[in-house]
């Protein structure tokens, strides 16, 4: 029997990306509450379960750019690592499905995909709408995000 | 001195003169009338007394004579005779008797006149004697009575006959002197005359013949001139005239043209009031049309009020299907989770999702469709906006053109009533033009006339010049005249002008003389 594991399927700008299913606590449509930070990475806050969780721009940790949309996004909370108290809302344009892929199906990245790292991307993976690439939670949270860097918390009336 | 004046005391010199000498003249031909009269006086006296002489001296004495000779047959011729005598003797003492006579004849006719009378006795007794042939008493008569009584008769005439005589001879020689006084007299009257006419023809010729001569020449040349200018006058009035008929002719052309002006000004009118009518009416009709609009730009806004009351329910569905897809998603992801007892759980959550899907489809139709009926709304309220602002300008524009029709309308009845103004001015102008053309036309005839009497003038003129002149004849030709630089050159002939005539003119370099028209 093939071993398969489940991810969540994300869309950013016109690729399909993934992430696995068992990192993700929620996810959530709601109004982002503008913020202040330091490190230029975090956008904001929203509220998961009754705790309020930063919110990382995956656009913008990419590289690619900003969206024009308004109005709720769609947020993915993973709790990167081992640590279940420490959440982190990735935004993406669209939440899509949660699928069961194939291990094997799994290959390595060639290289940088629509200009994204490669070290940032676990694998990839051919789906029913294309490829499929599967995010390296992990290196996407090591780099740079410090929720406790976030110092002061402004709501923004919308 | 004025020449009149001058003529007169002349005439009068020669009369006073004149009459001098006529009277002198008279006074001797009288003196020598007078004597002739007395010689032929003293003649016809001198005959008279010659017969009466006769008749008893001759007559009588003879019958006498001629009976006492012995001349039977004179018996009855004798008292004829006698009688005859007698009477001769009275007719003619008679007719003497009745002529004018000196102091001295009228005597000595008296001594006679008694002698005749007394012989009247003797004469009636001749007369029976001869009657009854009575020679002897007769003779006694004859030798006693008759030659006593007839001598002293006879002797008195001689001696009247004498005193008559030499009463003729002193009036022949009387009449004689007379005469030579009166021939020496006359031949100095006609030396004077001679001189003194001699002087008066050469004032007369100082005072008033040669100021004549002089004056007719003036006079001569003056007239030619009043025939040039005559001549000048006809060609400029024909040349008038025919402008003025030609302006007439072309007023008359533009009255006419003015006519169909004013009924083109006229027509205009009607046709500007009538687009007037039309311009309020089409005004009228933008203004509903554009409530209409109005009212369709009220409607579509309505209309897009609703559709975005039916956009926001869309996008409440939209939220709705979203947030329900993200509850699936987590639900999943819960079941995920849960391992091999959220397997069955996973379905359910396929449903929801698939149910969220397609209401989330449904939804993004919808809102397709709302966005597109949205679009379609904005467009269609924008088109209405446009057509009731175009409406709008329109009816703006339709305005301001009722508004400028209608000062067109203002301004074409003041143009009418101008045109209608310098119509009746030109027909005014046209009538002024034929007048004057007429008045030219009797201008040019004037010339023509005053052309043909300084002819006539001139004649008369040259007749006077050559008579005063002493008949030399002067030039037939016209004198020409010098034509100023810009005047109508001049017909240069000698036979007046004539009305019948087409009279053309000269070039004299200067301008064009017209044809002129004599007869419209």
């Amino acid at each position: 029997m093939a071993q398969t594991f489940n991810a969540v399927t994300f869309r950013l700008v016109d690729g399909v990306f993934a992430l696995d299913a068992l990192k993700v606590r929620e996810i959530v449509g709601a109004q982002v509450r503008q913020t202040l930070s330091l490190d230029g990475e975090t956008k904001g806050f929203i509220q998961s379960r009754g705790k309020t969780v930063p919110v990382l721009d995956l656009r913008e940790k990419f590289g690619l750019a900003k969206s024009e949309k308004e109005g709720p996004r769609s947020f993915i909370v993973v709790h990167p690592g081992m640590e279940k108290d420490r959440l982190v809302a990735l935004q993406v344009d669209a939440a899509m499905d949660i699928i069961a892929l194939p291990a094997e199906g799994l290959k390595p990245v060639a290289g940088p995909f629509m200009g994204i790292p490669g070290h940032l991307l676990q694998a990839v993976i051919d789906g029913p709408e294309g490829p499929v690439h599967v995010v390296n939670i992990e290196e996407v949270l090591a780099e740079g995000l410090t929720g406790e860097s976030v110092l002061v918390l402004k709501d923004k009336a919308s | 001195m004025k020449l009149q004046n001058r003529l007169f005391l002349s005439v009068a010199i020669m009369g006073a003169v004149a009459l001098a000498i006529g009277y002198f003249c008279l006074q001797s031909a009288q003196g020598v009338f007078d004597n002739q009269a007395k010689v032929y006086n003293s003649g016809l006296a001198v005959y008279h007394l010659k017969k009466v002489s006769d008749a008893y001296g001759v007559d009588v004495t003879g019958a006498v004579q001629k009976v006492r000779s012995g001349a039977t047959w004179a018996w009855e011729d004798g008292g004829k005779i006698i009688d005859e005598a007698q009477r001769s003797a009275e007719d003619h003492w008679r007719a003497y008797l009745a002529m004018d006579k000196s102091k001295d004849e009228k005597y000595q006719a008296t001594i006679v006149g008694a002698l005749l009378d007394n012989n009247k006795h003797l004469m009636e007794n001749l007369k029976n004697d001869f009657a009854n042939k009575d020679a002897r008493d007769l003779e006694i008569q004859a030798t006693s009575v008759l030659y006593p009584s007839i001598d002293p008769i006879l002797d008195n005439i001689r001696k009247l006959e004498d005193l008559n005589q030499k009463i003729g001879e002193v009036a022949v020689s009387q009449a004689d002197k007379s005469f030579t006084s009166s021939s020496k007299f006359m031949l100095g009257i006609v030396a004077g005359l001679l001189i003194f006419g001699f002087a008066v023809g050469f004032l007369a010729a100082n005072w008033a013949i040669r100021p004549l001569s002089v004056l007719t020449r003036d006079w001569d040349g003056g007239v030619d001139q009043v025939s040039n200018l005559s001549s000048q006058v006809f060609s400029t009035s024909n040349q008038l005239s025919g402008n003025l008929t030609n302006t007439a002719d072309e007023l008359q052309k533009t009255g006419g043209s003015m006519e169909q002006v004013l009924s083109l000004v006229q027509q205009n009118n009607r046709e500007i009031a009538h687009a007037r009518n039309v311009m309020d009416d089409t005004r009228s009709a933008l203004s509903l049309s554009h409530d209409a609009a109005q009212k369709t730009v009220d409607q579509v806004r309505t209309i897009g009020e609703g559709a975005d009351r039916v956009f926001q329910v869309v996008k409440t569905i939209e939220e709705i299907a979203f947030q329900t897809n993200i509850l699936a998603l987590n639900a999943g992801v819960e079941a995920v989770r849960a391992g091999e007892q959220g397997k069955e759980f996973i379905l359910v959550v396929e449903e929801i999702r698939n149910l969220s899907q397609r209401c989330s489809q449904v939804a993004k139709e919808t809102s397709k469709l709302v966005t597109e009926n949205t679009r379609l709304t904005t467009e269609g309220l924008r088109l209405s906006e446009e057509t009731g602002r175009a409406v709008s300008q329109a009816a703006e524009k339709a305005g301001k053109v009722t508004a400028l029709l209608s000062v067109m309308e203002q301004g074409l009845e003041a143009q009418f009533h101008d045109l209608r103004e310098i119509k009746t001015t030109v027909q005014n102008s046209e009538r002024e033009a034929y007048q004057n053309s007429a008045l030219a036309e009797k201008a040019g005839t004037a010339g023509l006339s005053l052309s043909q009497q300084s002819e006539n003038l001139r004649r008369s003129s040259k007749q006077l010049y050559r008579f005063i002149n002493g008949g030399r004849k002067e030039s037939s030709k016209a004198v020409s005249v010098p034509v100023a630089p810009g005047k109508i050159p001049v017909v240069q002939s000698t036979a007046p002008l004539q009305p019948s005539e087409n009279r053309t003119s000269e070039k004299t370099g200067t301008d064009d003389a017209k044809v002129v028209r004599m007869n419209k």
